[in-house]
């Protein structure tokens, strides 16, 4: 499956809508990266949000700066903290 | 010229995707209203649209971010409601918008567990009784008056079971599986565990276990082993989704009873997020959660619409030339099936009753054993989980008939008082309204 990738901010409702979700493949991440079905829905869908279209590459590295955040905030905690925490924020890659 | 396919041809359906085996496996996940804050292990209670969602923290690390913020959603945005009383996060919340319970946690200084319990009347937290053992990491279901908080976390992972009646915990039995982080659905007396550490807190796991009111028993694996997601629905008719399977997933997975099949994932994976424990697996809510980071985004479960569902039939297509007809064998697929409800208190024979299934009165009937068991006036009302005795009917009777629409407005009539013959029949007839008053003759 191909995809597209973008940035949008998720205003609430509506910002995709059941139909939407079967129309095309939809996937958050961390700093508002969308991974995006590309097929027309998907494009439609994009525009309608105002997404700031990104390369694969470009939505990777925003996510794996958000990751690196969360992992250093996990590494500073206080061994009782990260019990409580339950596990290290771990990398990913999009699809 | 005519082409073979004007005279014999037939317009088959194109597809892209199967049809749906059932109206659940229909549902999608659309954006609802943002929560005003971000919020993640907080204490959830109500349903997709009359949900709530309480303490937490806003962002990890939980300690340092805690908060005591209520929120309510009413299916589109979200208000903020009174603080609880004790800043705290990562308990147990159960129940419904206007009537919760958020039990046990953890607050500061160092994270340190609470045994705390805390009562929401749709306006205010009130202190209330505390579990006899703190913890955090707990899973928690039922209602404001009869819940049920289990496993988690005091130092070590526990399988500790307790009930809540309203006024007082009780410690009944343990957990098959110790742990931590599980999410539950269901009532006090009928519930399902699913997910959560294992006893070490070394890793996810998949087990699923189901209480009965008095012990736990081991049902089918999770699909995908994970801790801190949430769920909706019954302990027969569950959705989970989210959580963490050593990183944020969205997947949903739904539970029939039997075992548990994958569904329509979220579109933003998220551990430690808001459910809808007073929801159904037709209509859910997922609010929160930790992306990373903490967000405020909220999502809505919906089936299709019954009216629209079609549902995929297995089978086989074949040609008939003598009909001139495709056709398709099937494999019959029953319509309904029966799940058990809440007990009733007093059991009983040939009462009287109306209402539906979530909004029923029963009067009189009679007691339970050998016969002839005693005619009884004892009447009691169900919310579509609980029954409720409430006051009785002014003649005792047995066999009555009864009719109405709800546990609000209800009539019984007739049926004989003796227990054995010669019976006598009467027509007496008792209407209900919010409280039975005596209407006949």
């Amino acid at each position: 499956m191909a995809y597209k990738y973008c940035t949008a901010t998720n205003w609430g409702k509506n910002f995709f809508t059941h139909e939407e979700r079967r129309n095309f493949y939809l996937a958050g991440h961390p700093g508002d990266v969308w991974v995006v079905g590309d097929n027309t829905f998907g494009d439609q869908w994009i525009g309608k949000v105002s997404g700031v279209s990104k390369t694969k590459e470009e939505a990777q590295a925003i996510v794996d700066g958000k990751i690196a955040e969360a992992q250093a905030a996990y590494d500073a905690l206080p061994e009782e903290e990260k019990s409580l925490a339950r596990s290290r924020p771990v990398n990913y890659n999009l699809p | 010229m005519a082409e073979y396919k004007g005279i014999k041809g037939f317009k088959v359906q194109t597809v892209s995707t199967d049809p749906a085996a059932s109206i659940v496996a229909t549902g999608t996940w659309a954006s609802g209203g943002d929560l005003p804050a971000s919020k993640y292990v907080g204490y959830s209670a109500g349903s997709q649209t009359a949900n709530l969602f309480a303490g937490g923290a806003t962002a990890p690390p939980a300690n340092g971010n805690q908060v005591g913020t209520t929120y309510k959603y009413d299916g589109s945005s979200w208000t903020a409601g009174n603080n609880l009383n004790e800043t705290r996060f990562d308990g147990a919340g159960f129940g419904t918008q206007t009537a919760a319970i958020a039990a046990t946690g953890a607050k500061n200084p160092g994270s340190s567990r609470t045994n705390a319990v805390e009562s929401w009347d749709g306006t205010n937290w009130t202190e209330v009784a505390e579990v006899n053992s703190q913890r955090y990491g707990p899973l928690g279901t039922g209602t404001q008056t009869a819940g049920l908080i289990a496993a988690g976390y005091d130092g070590s992972y526990r399988a500790y079971t307790e009930i809540w009646n309203g006024s007082a915990w009780t410690e009944v039995n343990d957990l098959n599986n110790a742990g931590a982080d599980r999410t539950g659905a269901g009532t006090s007396t009928a519930a399902i565990g699913a997910g959560g550490t294992n006893s070490a807190g070394t890793a996810n796991t998949a087990v699923a276990e189901q209480w009965n009111g008095s012990s736990w028993t081991e049902v089918g694996d999770l699909n995908t082993a994970r801790s801190q997601s949430a769920s909706s629905g019954t302990y027969t008719n569950a959705i989970v989704f989210g959580g963490n399977a050593g990183g944020a997933v969205g997947n949903t997975e739904f539970w029939d009873g039997t075992s548990w099949t994958e569904l329509a994932d979220l579109s933003t994976a998220r551990i430690a997020l808001g459910g809808s424990p007073a929801g159904t697996t037709a209509a859910g809510l997922a609010a929160g959660g930790d992306i990373p980071p903490g967000t405020t985004a909220t999502e809505e479960w919906t089936i299709a619409p019954p009216a629209s569902f079609q549902q995929e039939n297995l089978g086989q297509v074949f040609y008939n030339s003598t009909s001139n007809a495709f056709k398709v064998t099937q494999q019959s697929v029953s319509s309904g099936t029966w799940a058990s409800g809440g007990d009733l208190n007093t059991a009983r024979s040939e009462e009287g009753a109306g209402g539906t299934q979530t909004s029923t009165v029963i009067g009189g009937g009679r007691s339970a054993g050998s016969p002839p068991g005693l005619i009884m006036d004892n009447a009691e009302t169900y919310n579509g989980s609980a029954w409720t005795t409430v006051s009785t009917i002014n003649t005792a009777r047995r066999s009555a008939l009864g009719a109405g629409d709800s546990n609000t407005a209800a009539i019984i009539f007739g049926g004989p008082s003796q227990a054995s013959p010669p019976f006598s029949a009467t027509a007496i007839n008792e209407s209900w309204e919010w409280n039975f008053v005596d209407r006949s003759k």
